[in-house]
């Protein structure tokens, strides 16, 4: 499985890179900040990353699970440093043959994420 | 010793990375005895913050080297 992935202070943009041949689904995910925590608003929510190790658990965990999901490419961006409530923290876009390792793919990788992945936000 | 902390961590001590003089090598144990003497705020993270050696997890019974880069990581919250 080919992946790419972007740990970046930049707002997200999603991939121009082209569908892969062969894909018969392609499912594409954002995580999106919330404008408000439990029940307080908010503007915004601060990331922050130990880079390298961040970089080296996505790579880790897309590898584990292409073997039980078999997927020809997966991409990751997630955004750090301030986000404002509203915009993009996590992009994730995965082509399968089929949908199932797809959606299968994209859903454990998120649950992974969260566990495992040195990215933590705190309130400004 | 390069100690990096972040979120909690960062928030309780004050500051997101500092060098830590060891002339040898230390146990897990005896860093978070020096790490918590300098900044007691540490101590209630403890129990639930993971040690991180040059980018991975720190495995039992591993020692941290005078020239490591230790990273002090809570609970982790992406996505």
């Amino acid at each position: 499985m080919k992946k790419n992935i972007l740990i970046t202070k930049e707002p997200i943009q999603p991939s121009p890179a082209p569908i892969d041949a062969g894909s018969g689904a392609v499912v594409t995910f954002s995580g999106v900040v919330r404008d408000q925590e439990e029940t307080e608003p908010i503007l915004g929510l601060f990331y922050e990353v130990y880079q390298p190790m961040a970089e080296n658990v996505i790579h880790q965990i897309l590898q584990e699970l292409s073997a039980k999901h078999p997927c020809t490419s997966a991409e990751v961006t997630h955004r750090y440093g301030l986000i404002p409530a509203g915009e993009t923290s996590l992009w994730i876009r995965v082509c399968a043959p089929h949908r199932a390792e797809a959606f299968g793919l994209v859903t454990e990788f998120v649950d992974r994420l969260k566990k495992e992945v040195p990215i933590w936000k705190t309130k400004p | 010793m390069r100690i990096l902390y972040f979120a909690q961590a960062r928030l309780a001590t004050g500051r997101s990375e500092e060098e830590i003089i060891s002339p040898e090598a230390m146990s897990a144990e005896s860093l978070w005895q020096r790490l918590t003497q300098k900044h007691p705020s540490l101590l209630p993270l403890q129990s639930s913050c993971l040690l991180a050696k040059n980018g991975s997890l720190l495995q039992p019974g591993q020692t941290l080297d005078p020239q490591d880069e230790v990273a002090v990581l809570p609970p982790v919250s992406g996505g």
